[in-house]
């Protein structure tokens, strides 16, 4: 090898690698030739100068964002891309999920009579609200309130069939019932509903109407002596059904629960959370007053990801009144409800039998939406009921944790694929090691896809599986907060998450307000049985 | 003789073609991700911009995947969109990418949690990007492919858009460049 077949080698260095033999004479070469070995020394320095170390190690939050990203993609397309139209996002299910944990918090009251302490916080704030709110029906003159729930044009098609509402009926036996008021749109086009409620504190008496151009869409009232609903039978036009009062019947002590701006939206905590309620900020309204805006979210568990679901509400400095409830997820506001002006305080024209309204109705036809979903959430069910309304296979854990109390079992329907139903099974625990188990339709069509994403960590005798990832916390997160009914308790320090894949096929999680060993965790997976 | 190699995933995705399934997808995730954030932070400047327009890609890369059948060059392909992605994000800033002159610690090497593994990454890095910043733009993008992503040649061929041959001029001319200003630094 010469000098000039030297300098090629050097030179085309980043271009191909000299073969064997090249290397070989090249080295003989350079031992003597003085010249081209400095030279070859330099091409070394210069190779080393940009030979940095090899491509970093991808951060496991990248690799997690990216894997969310393509199972969101493949859930929402289906397997096969074509799925388009019924498809179910994660995040729609984890946004669901949230709302669920955030308004079942908020009925919590109704569960659990009694109120935590006021604090000077945002807590405190929306405790004030609420009994501001319930202030309102403190007089001796009937009440009248007027509210606008403006469901906002969006142009996500998902987004824009997603809003909902709960919505509190009385029943004859004076308790409460949990619908759900599905507010779907068209892409692009919005409107409002009117909800109207009148309460009459010297007996009692209340009706509440909600309208859409005029039409009623939902309707609730007592006289005294019957309760009175509107029900939209399948076979024919929606009509009002009377129901007389059972023996034992009370009248609401606390009509704010269902009435007016605070219905569905109590802050008289049993149960405190400060990461659900943040950001006390001051603002302006329209009347030059001031008002305090406070955020009800659901708070993911890593910071880095944006909030996905709250509520902004925004409070009256002046008489500490609710102004406005306005609904996001991911960013984009979905649904305000705000005060709107009410006539004089005067009994409702239709009566508190809501006769008018039922010459209104006659003949006439069924919304598509607006609609009223009943039994958003039927507390406290038995394994019968479970077993009886779940159109997938259901499992109890046939033996109770040894840590913790009786179970209980909460039915509540779907939110992203109506009309199926949940199921939440808690088992309170005196060393708050709460027990939540979820199953649910949704869950088992878009969780596989996940489950392939993580680890297998444990299969039972009996065959059920249970997978662990970097979203368990999340995960038990969600599950711990939509059960805080039961369980009273927030999410702790240290909670964990765990999805199942039982024989059936289906995906149930579950969830554990601290640490279970391996051996409790076994133990609490191979009970499981299905439920009979 | 100490020649960067070309760097292929263990299971060298690109040979299934493209993906046409999420684990596909994350097999190039797992092959490909590191790269194309560093390829992209090197024309945004961002390390969380450079982040998003990579995981854009990658679903882009499922959602898109029928498509994209024909594609035999994956890696190029994938290379090829991020910098077409980077570019957009640059319109719609306005502005055009100015190389970052220091690399912060954390994001040269962010993943790694070795103290000196970061200090000597962003050492390398900072060094090698002062280097090929004096050299003209078209040989230090080649080099950066060859050297910092071990493309092959042909790849770096289609993610720059021009002949083989002039991929094999550029390096040739920039090492030549290289060799005499770390020379030049020497002496």
């Amino acid at each position: 090898m010469n000098c000039q077949q030297s300098q090629d080698i050097f030179d085309n260095l980043l271009v191909a690698e000299p073969s064997a033999a090249d290397e070989a004479a090249l080295a003989k070469h350079l031992e003597q030739c003085s010249d081209c070995a400095r030279q070859y020394a330099e091409a070394r320095r210069a190779l080393a100068a940009v030979t940095v170390l090899d491509p970093l190690p991808v951060s496991d939050h990248l690799t997690r964002r990216i894997m969310e990203a393509l199972a969101d993609v493949e859930v929402s397309q289906g397997a096969n891309g074509t799925d388009r139209d019924r498809r179910i996002r994660p995040w729609q299910v984890a946004a669901a999920f949230a709302t669920a944990a955030i308004l079942l918090i908020a009925l919590t009251p109704l569960f659990h009579a009694g109120r935590g302490q006021s604090e000077p916080s945002a807590f405190g704030l929306l405790a004030a609200a609420c009994a501001a709110e319930e202030n309102q029906f403190a007089g001796k003159e009937i009440v009248h309130l007027v509210n606008e729930i403006i469901v906002l044009p969006v142009a996500d098609p998902a987004l824009a069939q997603m809003r909902w509402l709960p919505l509190l009926s009385l029943e004859a036996t004076g308790k409460p019932r949990f619908n759900q008021l599905t507010l779907p749109a068209e892409v692009d086009k919005g409107y409002t509903v009117e909800d109207q409620s009148w309460y009459d504190p010297a007996t009692g008496r209340f009706a509440r109407v909600l309208t859409r151009d005029g039409k009623p869409i939902f309707a609730n009232s007592y006289d005294g002596t019957n309760v009175y609903v509107e029900e939209a039978p399948a076979d024919g036009p929606p009509r009002i059904v009377s129901h007389p009062i059972a023996k034992d019947f009370q009248a609401p002590k606390s009509p704010a629960e269902f009435l007016g701006m605070a219905a569905g939206l109590r802050s008289g905590l049993d149960v405190k959370d400060e990461s659900l309620v943040s950001n006390v900020e001051k603002t302006t309204l329209d009347d030059g007053a001031e008002a305090r805006v406070v955020k009800l979210a659901f708070a993911k568990a890593d910071a880095k990801e944006a909030i996905s679901s709250y509520w902004l509400v925004t409070i009256r400095s002046d008489n500490n009144t609710l102004e406005k409830e306005e609904w996001f997820v991911q960013g984009k506001s979905l649904l305000v409800i705000r005060r709107g002006k009410a006539d004089a305080d005067k009994a409702p024209g239709m009566g508190w039998d809501l006769a008018g309204l039922a010459k209104q109705l006659a003949g006439a036809a069924v919304a598509a939406w607006p609609r009223i979903l009943p039994d958003m959430v039927i507390p406290d069910v038995s394994v019968e009921h479970m077993v009886q309304k779940a159109d997938f296979k259901t499992y109890v854990f046939s033996k109770d944790p040894s840590w913790a109390g009786q179970r209980q079992i909460m039915d509540i329907l779907e939110l992203p694929s109506p009309p199926h139903r949940m199921f939440v099974m808690t088992y309170p625990a005196k060393d708050h090691r709460h027990v939540v188990f979820v199953q649910a339709f949704a869950m088992s069509q878009g969780l596989p896809k996940l489950a392939a994403m993580e680890k297998l960590i444990y299969t039972s005798p009996s065959g059920t599986k249970v997978w662990s990832g970097p979203r368990d916390e999340e995960l038990a997160r969600m599950l711990l907060l939509s059960a805080m009914y039961s369980i009273k308790d927030p999410p702790g320090k240290e909670i964990t998450g765990y999805l199942l894949e039982t024989p059936a096929g289906t995906f149930p999680a579950l969830a554990i307000n601290g640490k279970l060993s391996d051996e409790e965790l076994h133990g609490l997976i191979d009970s499981l049985v299905p439920a009979e | 003789m100490d020649i960067p190699r070309e760097k292929t995933a263990p299971a060298d995705p690109q040979r299934l073609g493209w993906p046409q399934s999420q684990s596909e997808v994350s097999a190039l995730v797992d092959a490909y991700a590191g790269r194309l954030v560093r390829y992209a932070f090197r024309r945004l400047g961002d390390y969380q911009d450079a982040e998003d327009v990579v995981q854009q890609v990658f679903v882009r890369a499922l959602v898109e995947r029928s498509g994209h059948r024909a594609v035999s060059t994956v890696g190029a392909y994938l290379y090829r969109s991020v910098g077409n992605a980077c570019l957009d994000l640059l319109r719609k800033r306005n502005s055009a990418a100015v190389m970052r002159e220091k690399v912060g610690r954390e994001e040269a090497a962010e993943g790694s949690d070795d103290p000196a593994e970061i200090a000597q990454a962003a050492e390398g890095l900072r060094r090698a990007e002062s280097l090929l910043a004096r050299l003209p733009q078209e040989q230090a993008e080649a080099i950066r492919l060859r050297v910092f992503d071990g493309l092959p040649l042909n790849e770096i061929a289609e993610v720059l858009g021009c002949p083989l041959n002039t991929v094999c001029s550029r390096l040739r001319y920039g090492f030549q460049k290289l060799r005499r200003l770390v020379g030049e630094e020497r002496e």
